[in-house]
């Protein structure tokens, strides 16, 4: 199973090799879309992250208990319908392909498994119809 | 006579219901399947259609006397500064001006939009008082069915062959056409191409002054030329002009109209703007007017425009064609760029057909304009200072 992995861990945690936990405990292929740390030294990681569902299952109940809040998410952003007029201007800045629009019908579509989180479309649609998945 | 028919027939055949109307789009394939000739007794009304950002927009509105009577000097509508310089309780909302707390995120195209809407709109006013208007002071919450008129009068819309863009810079630029990346990394573009009304009657032999149209779901009517008209332009041997060229003042009734044709656009570090849908009907009446209606993606050629020259006139990078914007892809100087729509095709084929179904319902007539347009019209810079403009 693929998906995406977002998890935020305190400031006690910042030194603790998490990326290297999943990998060598967890056996999960992982590839690290955003990473950052903020002012508060709150980290927070996407992770793209490959591996059997038990073992993600695991993964997660373990970061748990390390005091990590995680959550398993399709992608970043989501985009409200009602307000979205298919123009096709947020394509233009989403270079994984998971925005296109084309033939036949002109109508935005949105692969979430293409989305790296980068959020670069969510300024730039002109409807505000593109927002970001808040975390819980 | 052969080949030829009148505006008078056409309305004839529409309130009979047996006229034939078929899209911009579904035109091109009649044509090229039967040859003009014979295409011409094929087809009587041809739909156009564009839906997009259109910065020059705005709204009159009219909200009745309070009593006593003010006359609104300092006025705003949900904090969006509206002008104070018409008599009394008239106004003009100007669609790019912002509420200033609203962080560039709420301006003139959402108060208007959202009155389209039904929403309830704060209106807040003070003057410095007179005999005939003694009131120095109001605030209201009114909605659009509270106000007496209310109509969108729009400068400058349905721009014919507006440029595409490109920022050869190596740093990003926001502009009115999205968010150019550095080094010319996409391209955006703002047409609907082989639908848009003013590209498929390139020398506005239908078009005019009085011509009623569809405007963000009412019927509304070509007021005026656009500013900036300029239709004293080099063109294509097929007509399309060479560089952006007409334009069209529009009006019609707020209380008409529907959301889904009209909405607020915010371009990041730019501004507001409003996305407004018109569809123009073309009556075939001879067999030149369905020849341009026939121009396809392909035929139609426009530039590609350096938006990171910080001057009037920016350099044309390439020249194009719709059919390459719309490909998704194009070549420039040897690296494939992205290229990516401004304004929306899917509402475009929407109005165009609305619009089809409305003329073959017999809801909608075909109008002869009152004027037509000059073709010898040029657009002049702003005046320098210390200089003599030319005429
Ligand atoms: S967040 Fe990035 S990758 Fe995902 S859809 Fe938006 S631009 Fe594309
Ligand atoms: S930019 Fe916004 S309105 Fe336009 S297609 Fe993308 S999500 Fe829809």
């Amino acid at each position: 199973m693929k998906t995406k992995l977002k998890i935020t861990f305190p400031a006690h945690l910042t030194s603790t090799p998490l990326t290297y936990i999943l990998v060598k405990e967890f056996d999960l292929m992982i590839n690290i879309l955003k990473a950052d740390i903020d002012f508060n030294h709150i980290g927070n990681i996407l992770y793209e992250i490959t591996g059997e569902i038990d073992k993600i299952d695991l993964t997660l109940k373990h970061l748990k208990t390390l005091g990590v809040k995680c959550e398993l998410i399709k992608s970043t952003i989501a985009i409200d319908e009602k307000l979205c007029t298919d123009c096709g201007l947020c394509i233009s800045v989403c270079f994984s392909q998971a925005l296109t629009i084309g033939e036949p019908d002109w109508a935005l579509d949105f692969d979430t498994d293409k989305c790296v989180g980068c959020n670069h479309c969510v300024p730039v649609c002109p409807s505000r119809a593109i927002y970001e998945i808040a975390s819980q | 006579m052969a080949n030829q028919r009148s505006i008078q027939e056409i309305n004839e055949k529409i309130k009979r219901g047996v006229a034939i109307v078929m899209t911009a789009e579904e035109v091109i394939d009649l044509v090229s399947d039967n040859g003009i000739e014979n295409a011409f007794n094929q087809v009587d009304v041809v739909t156009t259609a564009t839906f997009g950002p259109m910065c020059s927009s705005g709204a009159f509105l009219n909200f009745g006397h309070s009593d006593p009577p003010i006359r609104l000097e300092n006025l705003s509508l949900n904090d969006v500064v509206a002008s104070g310089g018409l008599a009394a309780v008239d106004t003009y909302i100007g669609a790019t001006d912002e509420a200033p707390k609203s962080n560039g995120e709420y301006g003139g195209a959402h108060v208007i939009c959202d009155l389209i809407e039904g929403k309830t709109i704060e209106l807040k006013a003070n003057a410095k008082g007179t005999d005939c208007y003694p009131e120095t002071s109001v605030k209201r919450n009114v909605q659009l069915k509270d106000l007496n008129e209310a109509f969108l009068f729009n400068p400058r819309n349905s721009y014919q062959n507006y440029a595409s863009a490109i920022n050869l810079s190596p740093e990003p630029i926001y502009t009115y056409m999205g968010t150019l990346l550095p080094d010319g990394q996409n391209i955006t573009y703002s047409t609907s191409g082989q639908l848009s009304p003013l590209l498929n009657d390139p020398y506005l032999k239908s078009i005019g002054i009085g011509t009623r149209i569809f405007l963000a779901g009412a019927q509304g009517y070509i007021a005026w030329n656009g500013t900036q008209f300029s239709t004293s332009v080099d063109r294509y041997d097929n007509g399309i002009p060479k560089s952006p060229a007409a334009t069209l003042s529009v009006i019609g009734d707020l209380k008409n109209m529907n959301s889904a044709y009209i909405s607020p656009a915010v371009f990041k570090n730019y501004g507001i703007s409003l996305n407004v849908g018109i569809g123009i009907p073309i009556p075939i009446v001879n067999c030149e007017i369905l020849k341009h209606c026939a121009i396809s993606d392909a035929e139609i050629q426009t530039n590609i425009i350096d938006y990171s020259v910080k001057k009037r006139s920016k350099p044309v990078v390439q020249t194009t064609t719709y059919k390459q914007l719309r490909s998704g892809q194009i070549t420039v100087n040897g690296k494939d760029i992205k290229t990516a729509p401004l304004s929306s095709l899917k509402k475009a084929r929407e109005i165009a057909d609305t619009l089809k179904k409305q003329i073959q319902r017999g809801e909608f007539l075909l109008t002869e304009p009152v004027e037509y347009f000059s073709l010898n019209s040029k657009v002049k810079p702003m005046k320098e200072e210390g200089t003599k403009n030319e005429n």
